[in-house]
Order: C-alpha cells, then structure tokens, then sequence
C-alpha cells in the first residue's frame, strides 16, 4: 500500500473518513482553503500518478468485464465483509446475510463505478415535509435545511469542478442555473434517440443527461470514447471525472492532503463526555490498529458505514435518537423492452438521455412523485449471457444448443431497451441501520444490520408509471414490454438518509452546516444528511453538499467565502 | 476431449499474436512474449470431464463450443490463482493492445498501446481473505470465515468442482469423449445450483478478456457479436483539427447500423422472448 499525496504531512486539521463522491469533495475545499487533510479509505488505489503534477493519472481498470463486473475488482465481499437484513424486527433477527447494498470499496469509492450522472435535484426536493409531512403515515418527510437557492452556486461550482456536460435548459423541469454546463452533450445513442422520438410524440421531454464524462477534452482529460463499459467501470482513459482524477487529484495537488489506502476506521476515540472526537482508531493494511488525530473529523463511507462506525464507537451523538433511522434509497422500476431492430446499446455512456416527466409533484394525483427516467441499453456478453441463461432456467427451456442460439441472436443485448425511473423513496424512522447482534466481519467487528420495507407510498408511484413506462417502450418501436419485478432488497446503490440533518436537535443528527448537533467537531459529508431521497440520481448533490460542508469547516459561518477563493 | 487448446496456443494468445484475427478493424501491438506457465489443479481426466460439461452449455456446432474457446483453461487458471506462480486473479489496465490510439483527426492511427491486461494487478488483505475463502473454504482458510459457526462453513470452489467432476465421472467415466446426447445428459444430471455453477464459469470464461485463459483468439466474443475491447480508439474520437466529434462507420454509435442484420431474430427466439413478456405480465404490442 503506498500512500497518496504529501507524505511529509505529519500533522492535520481534519481527518476525512472515505474518499468517495462526499468526502473527496470535502476534502477538496478543505485543502483549498489550506487546511491540512488525511484522508482513510478502507479500500485500495486503482490508479497510478494521482499526485504527480507533471502528468495526468495513470487509471489501472480497463474494458475489463470479467473484472469489474464478476470478480468483483472494487466491490465489497459478502464472504468477508457482508451486512445482514430484515424487513422488521417481526422477522427476527434477520432474514438473510450477504450483499445488501454495497457500495465499492475503493479509492474514489462509488464515485468510480458509477457512469456520473449528474442532475441537479428539483426546487420542491427540498421541501417535502412542509408538502407531505402527516399526510402518509408511517413516514417522516422533512424538509432539507437547504434550499435549491442555497444549494445552486454549490452546485454550478461541482459542475465546474468535475467537468459535467448536457444541455442546460434541455430538462424543462430543472431548476434555475447560474450558468451554462461546462460541456456540451457527448454523442447520443441511437437507441436514446429512438427512445426520444416516441417520447416526444407522446407529449414528453427527453434531454441529454448530465454527466461528469467529458465530452470534449476538458481540465487536462480526454473525451469520452464511448466504450460501453462504463456504470459498473471504473474509466481506464480518465474521460469520467470520478474523484481520483477531479477531487482528490487536485486535494493532492495543493500539497495539503495526504491519502491512506486499504486502512479501515473502526472506531471513534472521544473525550469524557463524548462531546469531541478525539482520535480514529484504524487498522492499517497488514490489520494493525493504528490511530490518527486531527481537530475536526468527517464521515464519508456511506450512510450505513458511517453509521456503523458511531454505532461501533458506542453510539454516541444521538439525543434526538434518529441514528441510523430515515435509511432511503431510491425505488427503482425497470422496464424492459425487446427490439427486432440492432439497437447497439453497448457503445456509449451506458446512458446518454432521459426525462424527468414522470418525477411528478406533491400532492397531485395526476402526477404522484417518481423519479427521472434514465434510457439505457444493454451491458456486455457476460453479463447477458448469464442472465440469458437465466431466462432460459426461469422458462424451463435451458439447453445447451438453444441458449448458444440465444447468445449468437443478440436478443437480450443488442436488441434491447431498459427504462430505469429512480423513484422517491419515502423517508421512514423504521428504516434503520444497526449492528447485527451475531454477524461479524473479517476482522471480528460487528456488521451493518438493515431493517428496510417500502412503503404504499412508492409502490403506488410504481404501479401508477408502469403502464406509461410500457407505453414509451411502445412507442419507441419495441415489440415486446414488460417491468421487472420490484427488488425484494433495494438493489439501488443511491444511499441516503441515517445522519438527517435539520435545524432541530430533536428530530435530526446533523444541523445545517453537516455538523454533529452534540458533538463539536464531527461532521457528515455523503447522503447520510439527506432528509429525503428526492427523485434524481444524488451524486452531484453529495458533491455539492459536501463542498459546501467543507467550506463551512474551513469557514465558519461564511462557507460562502470558499466560491470567491 | 474436443479441441482443448494447447499450452502453446494458450501462450500465442497471451503475447497478443492472435488479436489480429479477433478484432478485423485493428493491428495488435507486438509485445514479447512472455514466458508464462501457470500451475494446474485439476487431473486430465477432471479436465475432460469439465470440458464435456462445460461444452453441454456452450455446445460447438459452426462456432467453437466452450472448451474450444478454452473455458477448461480459464477454469483451471481460476482454481490456482493463489498458489504459486498462478494466474493473476485482476489483468491490469487500461489497455490491451488489441485496438490503437486514434490519430489527431479520430481516425485510427497505426500507433497501438502496449497489452497492460498482462501486468495483473495484486489483491488487498480484504480481497486476499475472500478470494481465500471462496477458492479454498472454510478448512482451507487460516482462521476459517468470520460467520462459520453461525452459518455454517463455507465450501471451496475447488472442493466443489472436484467433487462435482468426481461424481460425473462415476456416473460417465467416459465422459470426455461423449457426444452431445451424453454431455447433455452429464449435464441434466447435475444438481441445479451445480449446473447453474458451470454455466456462470462458462460464461465467464468464453467472454472474458483473452488474458483469462478462455475466449481464445476473441472466438467468444465473435460468437456474441461483440466487439470486445476497443480502447483507446473505442467508438466515438475527438478530430482536433475540427474540435468536432465523429464516429466510425462500421461501428456507429447514433445511426443505425448498416447493412444486413448478419443474425435477424428467428420464430426460436421470437418465442422465447414473447413467453418472458407473458410470464412477467409484459406484453406484445402490436
């Protein structure tokens, strides 16, 4: 394990727990503003020469399916590091152990393997609880201690940082922009242009998607060559602005940061009353304990992670009793539809358009609250080969000779279209994160427990937008259509809530600024502050929040001060 | 056993001799060769066995079968890639050799990257344990894993596969030479969770990367009508002389693609897909 950055540092003012879309962001406006920053990160560096400033990154994926995808290069292990899940303490406790919402576990973290699209979250996101609060029982929509308006130079500033292209203007339902996107779109799919062309006559929206993908050559990184392996990738060619080649790589570059690969914080050290951090205890690569100290601490591993590391630390910082409560993802229906036409939907971005018509608004029975729709293809020949043969399993019909015909067809992966809505989540104080009294991980240590149900809430979205979602796929010239069944355990790796922030010390862990309500200097920098889970995909608003949690560190009370450095 | 490529033609692969036949739009880069042998843990007899069941997934007809394609090698590479001298579990990156950078006008140049897949990247301690765990079990594994005594051990792919080889052969000794009508009843006799095992290895195999073992001379990827890897020129370049994207003409990204359907759905799989429709309460429009 070789560490990343200023190996001189010796001392810090901060110590930033992940190095994923929220801490890497963090971090980089604290090391902006001069702040001395270590970073700990559980898993390992992908890359070579992030902290050359003499050369650009040297990225160690590649167009690697096996790899990425069925080896599990950046992904957490259910054999040695699983979570274990119920739906309700009725069940026991728990109903299986294994993979239960990873995230990767790597330099850059999520950030990496996601393809980075980058939407803005809508103006009425930000306040559900004063629409919706009371009105669904058994939820807890709160309204965000933010609004798009204090939200929006945040945003333009991530935008800027990470190199997003689209169109602005292009999603009618977006909120205002203080200026243009960095880059325009890159090239579109056929099968999103298709796509386009019934949504249109059917009276929607489609635009280019956001994305933190050059399209053009952009801050020393090249364009985007549209290989096809991408969500699911890390990008061997550095076009994707995941944060080892934005954030993190320019954290490094202002000699203020210092980065510790493979090195798993297990627990937080405090004073008498449990008021301040005092210390992270770690264990390093080889499974030593080692501890590091710095005045100000952040969580980024996660939601859950970060969750259970205070719950491991002893569960402190919880008056309001909210820990680890109010867990969301984002409620995802797919729908699939089959082609007779060659779609070619691996060559791209995996998604190049979408639309937000069916995000919906509060209270309006004509248009209940879903998420944007993200157009999307097929992945490589792996993974549509395994599920082709599944398929054939499923329909009693497996055999050799028909599935190799099924394979050589291209049915399943040229001739494709996927519709995947991102769907609000309904915030619930009964969707929770806590350690599994029995489970352990490799190195002893108790494992995130998740006690999850989807409420009516999205579920009546759900199967008010399948028949629509049919509707487009017919339109768009599929033959055949149908929806996937709902995920049984969200198997969306959007991670929200469990750290809520509010202006109540009552009702939230986390006040305004990110800030621990009891506890003086640590703070929260991923989705664990998200109230609610909105509609949209929540990287750039992790980002956007977690610079501007960072600058409120490196500023107290004029965060604001950090834009005009 | 049908086809098992040889060592020899194992190792042609691997220096990248082989790419020009899988990828017609590229040259391959002409690395050394490097001279790699990787240590083996099943019997010949286990790997005929495995290369008959194996090949009752991905049959040969006109097209290589599995075993063909070398998914007993990458099977094999698989089961020692702890052991000594074995067989990186991770290629590196970011490229392969097999397709080259675009010129200053996105056109393809003649300048290919070096095969960085050969260079296998290392496991962390996490990763160490669980690929541990999962190739060797639980008695394999110093300190055996973190949850056995709650939910039992876990057994090793290799136990597994020895067992599963050892089994079929009882019933078949001379599976490896059967003809299709055998290898699938070989197959048909497995267990369910044993025969969805080797069609993941299968699949594994036959559409990886070369570098694994399997997918010889990029025969699998032909199969499924994929490209395969095609950075650093991939399917959209940047001509700075026009500061304006393009795209190649025999592998477009936003236009249809050109000329016949080489493989146009048949009523076979027409029927498939329209009973997937109906089973998931999806429908056919007309």
């Amino acid at each position: 394990m070789t560490p990343v950055g200023n190996t001189a540092l010796t001392t810090f003012d901060a110590i930033v727990i992940g190095s994923g879309a929220g801490g890497s962001s963090a971090a980089y406006l604290l090391t902006k503003a001069g702040k001395k920053v270590l970073i700990l990160e559980a898993g390992p560096n992908r890359f070579d020469f992030l902290d050359a400033p003499e050369r650009q990154p040297v990225s160690r994926f590649g167009q690697d399916e096996l790899k990425c995808e069925h080896r599990g290069f950046i992904a957490s292990n259910e054999l040695v590091d699983p979570r274990s899940f119920r739906n309700s303490p009725a069940d026991g406790e728990r109903l299986l152990v294994g993979s239960v919402n990873p995230l990767p576990r790597t330099v850059g973290g999520g950030a990496v393997h996601a393809d980075l699209k980058m939407p803005r979250f809508m103006p009425q996101d930000f306040h559900l609880g004063t629409d919706l609060a009371g009105r669904f029982p058994g939820t807890s929509f709160a309204d965000w201690p933010v609004d798009y308006d204090a939200l929006e130079p945040w945003y333009t500033h991530a935008e800027k940082v990470l190199g997003v292209s689209g169109l602005a203007g292009a999603d009618p339902f977006e909120g205002r922009r203080s200026g243009p996107l960095p880059m325009p779109p890159g090239s579109p799919m056929y099968l999103a242009l298709k796509a386009s062309d019934g949504l249109r006559r059917l009276g929607y929206h489609p635009f280019p998607y956001p994305m933190a993908i050059n399209s053009l050559p952009y801050d020393g990184r090249p364009h985007c060559a549209d290989c096809g392996l991408c969500s699911g990738y890390g990008c061997p060619t550095n076009a994707k602005g995941s944060p080892p080649v934005t954030t993190l790589r320019k954290a490094f570059l202002t000699g203020n940061c210092l980065l510790y690969p493979e090195t798993r914080a297990v627990k937080l050290l405090t004073n008498g009353t449990r008021t301040e951090v005092t210390g992270v205890e770690c264990l390093d690569p080889e499974g030593k304990t080692v501890t590091y100290r710095a005045d100000m601490v952040v969580l980024a591993a996660s939601p859950i992670e970060d969750t259970r590391l205070v719950l491991l630390s002893g569960g402190f910082g919880n008056g309001s009793g909210m820990l680890g409560r109010n867990l969301t993802f984002h409620f995802q229906t797919v729908a699939i539809g089959a082609f007779e036409e060659r779609l070619h939907g691996h060559r791209g971005k995996t998604v190049s358009h979408g639309f937000s018509d069916f995000r919906g608004r509060p209270n309006d029975p004509d248009h209940p609250l879903g998420g944007i729709v993200e157009i999307s293809g097929s992945s490589g020949p792996i993974t549509v080969s395994k599920y082709s043969a599944e398929i054939l399993t499923l329909l009693q019909q497996f055999d050799g000779p028909r599935f190799k015909h099924v394979v050589r067809s291209g049915a399943f992966r040229e001739r494709s279209m996927l519709l995947a809505m991102q769907a609000e989540d309904a915030p619930q104080p009964t969707n929770v994160v806590d350690l599994d009294p029995a489970v352990k991980d490799l190195d002893g240590l108790p494992v995130a427990r998740v006690t999850y149900r989807n409420h009516a809430f999205e579920l009546s979205a759900r199967e008010f937008y399948k028949p629509k979602l049919l509707e487009v796929l017919k339109a768009a010239g599929a033959r055949w259509g149908l929806v996937l069944p709902a995920d049984e355990i969200s198997g969306s790796a959007h991670v929200h809530g469990t750290l809520r922030f509010g202006t109540d010390p009552k009702t939230s862990v986390c006040n305004p600024e990110g800030r621990f309500h009891e506890v003086g200097n640590l703070w929260n920098a991923d989705g664990g502050l998200f109230p609610t889970s909105s509609g949209f995909n929540p990287t750039m608003t992790i980002m956007a929040l977690a610079m501007r949690v960072g600058a409120a560190m490196a500023f107290p009370g004029n965060p604001e001060k950090a834009l005009s450095q | 056993m049908p086809s098992t490529p040889s060592r020899r033609e194992v190792l042609a692969w691997v220096s990248g001799a082989a790419a020009a036949s899988a990828l017609p739009a590229c040259a391959p880069s002409s690395a050394p060769v490097p001279p790699v042998v990787f240590p083996r843990f099943l019997t010949d007899a286990e790997r005929g066995a495995l290369g008959a069941l194996v090949d009752a997934v991905l049959p040969p007809d006109d097209l290589p079968g599995a075993s063909a394609l070398g998914v007993v090698e990458f099977i094999d590479r698989l089961l020692t890639a702890l052991e000594p001298d074995g067989a990186p579990l991770f290629a590196g990156g970011p490229y392969s050799g097999r397709a080259p950078y675009p010129a200053p006008d996105g056109s393809p140049s003649r300048v290919f990257p070096a095969n960085d897949f050969l260079q296998g990247l290392g496991l962390d301690r996490v990763q160490a344990k669980a690929w541990r765990l999962y190739l060797y079990g639980s008695d394999g594994t110093p300190g055996g894993g973190p949850n056995d005594a709650l939910l039992g051990k876990t057994v090793g792919l290799r136990d597994r596969l020895r067992g599963l080889l050892g089994a079929a052969l009882q019933k078949a000794p001379a599976l490896a030479t059967a003809d299709d009508a055998g290898r699938a009843a070989a197959f048909k006799a497995l267990s369910q969770e044993d025969r969805q095992l080797l069609i993941e290895l299968t699949c594994d195999g036959a559409f990886s990367a070369p570098e694994y073992g399997g997918n010889l001379r990029g025969a699998g990827w032909a199969l499924a009508g994929y490209e395969g890897d095609t950075l650093p020129l991939g399917f959209t370049q940047y001509d700075a002389v026009k500061g304006a994207l393009t795209e190649r003409a025999e592998f477009p990204m936003s236009k249809p693609e050109s000329g016949a359907d080489p493989r146009p759905l048949d009523s076979e799989t027409r029927a498939v897909i329209a009973q997937l429709a109906m089973l998931a309460g999806g429908q056919e429009f007309k």
